[in-house]
């Protein structure tokens, strides 16, 4: 991976296909030790129990590499993002390399459709910053439609140690297909409500099912609190009413407004709104973003879905 | 008038009433002034009540505003105005109470930023018995604000 190590002066979004133990190795510490990668500061996030691995095989080099468990950083896709502006942040001016592991075979349908919506997000969020950004993808575990996705998400492919530009990379803005398919249905037994002005009520509909579904005091108040913003983006930015549903399975509870708004930005509400921005979706849909633990978005001219997924604390005692 | 009176003993009261000011007005009329003067003042829009109560003596006049109801969409300007009169009529911190709010959103959590912001870098907004999730949302927000401080309970 020569060629795009030696010139970082802007974004190199490799995905790295590997299956065992060996070849990943081989290609995470190649990326973060051979040519010029020796010198740059690195940020690995992969599931928790490879890390120990990747430290081991650095050897003496481990110092200058931050290391994160991508179970707990990146369990809702969209904390990735912030997390690795950060870093590129503390070390702006500097060329930098980050290893980021966010789909893995053990994740639901949704967290994987949302994590592959990341993966093409870092084309576009990252476009203009000197990083080489490398994801492993697990060629024995993963199924053909993902491992697909991610020729469409990156750039460039490695396997086997070889480089090469993949002829799928659909360009920064535009996500693979799966992504934006329609969100399985709403279940019969949810709870509905229309409402325009009435926040009072639909706080009063999120306090009473979060409650129910066995969310915790804290909790609660974190989701009525983000239910809450997403009914004043549908007051603020459209004329008409909104829609709010809510459900809750064993694992989670799962609200959902659908409205009649058009949300343009696909990076809106993934990176945190300037300090003195002062109005807009912004800080709504970036905290939806923050407290909820996967948020599907879908949107287009005849309006947005906004469905919130949080998790409801084990032990259940249901 | 400043100009006018500038180099005589005289001292002049001009009487705004604040319901008849939005907030850019009224905004407009404090920077007029060398000196606001307000008394125990009472706001109310829609489920948001806000008492602000002038305390202190001399030098320092710190302002304190007690909170309570619910700060949603429906709460108008009535925050920024008594965060307005509040920074422009004390010379000391601003202290919001927010022990009897029962929902805070994040428009409420802007307005304390925003005036944290306006105020000179020797005085502070001060959030007294601020709820989890508004601690939650300032730090998620606002990692890096200076001029607000969240007081532990």
């Amino acid at each position: 991976m020569s060629e795009t190590a030696e010139a970082p002066s802007k974004l190199a979004h490799l995905a790295m296909f590997y299956s065992g133990t060996d070849e990943y190795l081989a290609g995470v510490l190649g990326f973060l030790r051979d040519g010029p990668a020796r010198e740059q500061p690195a940020f690995v996030a992969v599931p928790g129990h490879k890390l120990g691995v990747i430290r081991d095989g650095l050897n003496g080099q481990a110092g200058r590499v931050a290391f994160a468990d991508m179970n707990e950083m990146g369990r809702n896709p969209a904390w990735i993002i912030p997390k690795v502006a950060a870093f590129l942040d503390a070390h702006a001016g500097q060329a930098v390399r980050y290893v980021g592991e966010p789909i893995w075979a053990t994740r639901t349908e949704a967290e994987i459709q949302e994590a592959t919506r990341h993966e093409a997000l870092i084309n576009l969020v990252f476009a203009d910053r000197a990083a080489a950004i490398l994801c492993p993808y697990d060629t024995a575990r993963l199924d053909a439609g993902t491992l697909a996705n991610a020729e469409h998400t990156h750039p460039t492919l490695v396997s086997g140690g070889a480089e090469r530009a993949s002829a799928a990379y659909r360009g920064g803005a535009l996500f693979p297909d799966e992504c934006d398919l329609p969100l399985p249905p709403v279940p019969a037994d949810a709870v509905s409500l229309s409402y325009r002005d009435d926040l009072a009520a639909v706080r009063a509909v999120a306090a009473e099912h979060a409650r129910r579904g066995g969310l915790g005091g804290g909790r609660t108040d974190e989701l009525v609190f983000l239910v809450n913003e997403l009914a004043t983006n549908t007051l603020d930015h459209t004329q008409a009413h909104g829609t709010l549903h809510i459900w809750h399975t064993r694992e989670e509870i799962i609200v959902q407004v659908r409205d009649r708004g058009h949300i343009a930005d696909p990076l809106a509400g993934r990176r945190r709104p300037p300090a003195n921005a002062d109005h807009g979706h912004g800080h709504g849909l970036w905290l939806a973003h923050q407290l909820g633990d996967l948020v599907e978005l879908r949107t287009g001219p005849s309006g947005t879905t906004i469905r919130v997924h949080v998790g409801v604390p084990e032990p259940l005692s249901r | 008038m400043n100009e006018v009176c500038a180099t005589r003993p005289v001292t002049g009261l001009c009487q705004y009433d604040r319901r008849d000011l939005d907030v850019r007005r009224l905004t407009e009329s404090v920077g007029l002034h060398p000196k606001v003067v307000s008394t125990p003042m009472v706001f109310e829009t829609g489920l948001l009540r806000i008492v602000a109560v002038p305390c202190g003596s001399g030098a320092e006049q710190q302002v304190w505003l007690r909170l309570s109801g619910e700060a949603d969409a429906s709460s108008g300007d009535a925050l920024e105005q008594a965060l307005v009169l509040a920074g422009a009529s004390g010379t000391g911190d601003v202290h919001v109470d927010l022990a009897d709010m029962r929902f805070i959103d994040v428009r409420a959590a802007r307005q304390f930023t925003q005036a944290a912001r306006g105020l000179p870098s020797d005085r502070r907004l001060v959030l007294h018995n601020a709820p989890d999730v508004v601690r939650r949302l300032i730090g998620l927000c606002w990692p890096a604000l200076t001029g607000l401080e969240v007081a532990n309970v």
